[in-house]
């Protein structure tokens, strides 16, 4: 990572670049905590490359929170208080062996609240129809185009065009577009793109699968279907069962 | 006024647990603030107010939570499904424990907040954690096992990746905050036994019925 004085990033492309690049330079400090106790006897030895490690880490930063896109964002805030409780650990720490894992917790919360900003920077870019149109086009570029087509409710020629990159101006169902683009989005992280595809024909809302949903009214259930394809982040067990029904227990 | 008549009984110790993700986050939920902290209301949390780590006691158990999650009630669906699946391990203290139905009755609680609708659970949630409680031990309600349960803990907490055997509980010099983690499965689909004893929303939970029969316990009454 350069040390020199960085430009804010000036366009969305730039921003996530940096913010990528500094996850990524986060990340590889991160080894296995035990690996960390293990290297601690030559620990002296690094706190000089420990000290360029932040001056780098706080110009990246700078950086981005000077961008004009996230001078005020919430997540940009978050990142600058971060800096200065590392800078906090890192004085605290004056072995560098980071015995409590201190400064390791603050690298940790960093490359999560980056993650947050690279995604809601793709999820902005997927708000615009032909940014959608084209990355639906891509991740699912194993589905049948005709499948594709029904559940873009667009013509086959489209998405065939949309698949050669050829995305003119969308004016059919711009909205349906950006949602199903936001809901492939959050499931690829969880399944196949065949699998993305079988969801939006599961029933599992109110005995309504999600297509249903989309046909009725992209705006409405916009909200509803993406906190439903967001929840599957990590394990949550939705809803409740039924009970009180003593005479049918097994 | 508390909502139970007796307070639950406060548990330590060591568990292995179970837990599975999205492939593109790490397994537990912290940040570097409120804004990046937006976790999905579940039985002991609402969104924006708090977060929770949902953990179940057994790999059957974690994947079962999947398929009432995702609604996944066949193999066609079943394997497209591609989670990571983490092991951990839990050290802590002042869990309550709700393990058993027996014991939210013996507490003076409805035994059918551990199975029922999440919204049900919040008050309990709030009142455990102002009394100190770290946590809550309480029968799965996806995985509809008898003696399956699922192991909830309030708050941040931090993975500690393990890439070795999982390693000595001492070793974690802060197990308030962090969990050693070992990554099982780096893409897997939930097992076809979890996906067969998965109690999906709306379903019958035929372990708490049984309960009920042997209890003579009637819900609401």
């Amino acid at each position: 990572m350069s040390t020199v004085l960085l430009e804010p990033p000036a366009t969305t492309d730039e921003l996530r670049e940096r913010a990528e690049e500094l996850a990524g330079e986060v990340a590889e400090q991160l080894e296995p905590a035990e690996e960390r106790v293990e290297a601690a006897p030559a620990a002296p030895a690094r706190l000089p490359s420990r000290e360029e490690f932040f001056a780098a880490v706080r110009r990246a930063v700078m950086s981005i929170a000077s961008s004009p896109a996230w001078r005020t964002h919430e997540l940009a805030t978050e990142l600058l208080l971060l800096v200065e409780r590392l800078r906090d650990e890192l004085e605290a720490d004056t072995d560098g062996t980071d015995p409590e894992w201190r400064v390791r917790e603050v690298l940790q919360r960093m490359l999560v609240v980056l993650g947050a900003m690279v995604r809601q920077l793709e999820h902005n870019e997927l708000d615009r129809p032909e940014q959608a149109a084209r990355f639906v086009a891509n991740a699912l570029a194993d589905v049948e185009v005709g499948q594709m087509a029904s559940l873009l409710d667009i013509s086959p020629r489209m998405v065939s065009n949309y698949r050669k990159g050829e995305v003119g101006q969308i004016r059919k169902n711009p909205a349906r577009v950006t949602l199903v683009a936001q809901l492939v989005y959050e499931l690829l992280g969880s399944m196949t793109a065949r699998g993305a595809l079988l969801w939006f024909d599961a029933r599992m809302l109110d005995d309504r699968t999600p297509r249903e949903l989309i046909d009725e009214d992209p705006v409405t259930y916009r909200q509803p279907l993406i906190s439903l394809a967001r929840g599957g982040r990590a394990q949550t067990d939705r809803g409740g069962a039924r009970y009180g029904a003593v005479d049918r227990a097994a | 006024m508390a909502l139970w008549t007796a307070p639950p009984k406060r548990l330590k110790g060591v568990w292995t647990a179970y837990r599975h993700t999205d492939r593109r986050f790490p397994p537990l939920w912290y940040g570097g603030g409120k804004a990046g902290l937006h976790q999905e209301s579940g039985r002991w949390h609402e969104e924006a107010k708090d977060v929770a780590q949902y953990l179940a006691l057994s790999s059957n158990g974690a994947w079962a939570e999947r398929c009432r999650y995702a609604v996944i009630r066949d193999d066609v669906r079943r394997l497209e499904d591609r989670r990571k699946l983490w092991q951990l391990q839990v050290i802590e203290h002042d869990i309550a424990d709700l393990s058993t139905f027996d014991a939210y009755l013996a507490c003076g609680l409805a035994p059918e907040l551990a199975v029922g609708p999440h919204e049900d659970c919040w008050p309990l949630a709030d009142e455990l954690r102002a009394a100190g409680y770290r946590g809550v031990l309480s029968p799965a309600a996806a995985y509809d096992r008898p003696y399956a349960q699922n192991l909830t803990l309030f708050g941040e907490r931090i993975e500690s990746p393990v890439y070795d055997a999982m390693p000595e509980p001492r070793a974690n010099p802060r197990p308030d905050m962090y969990i050693a983690a070992i990554l099982v499965a780096d893409s897997g689909s939930p097992t076809e036994h979890a996906m067969k004893h998965t109690c999906y929303e709306g379903d019958y939970h035929q372990t708490f019925d049984r309960w009920c029969a042997a209890n003579g316990y009637r819900p609401g009454a």
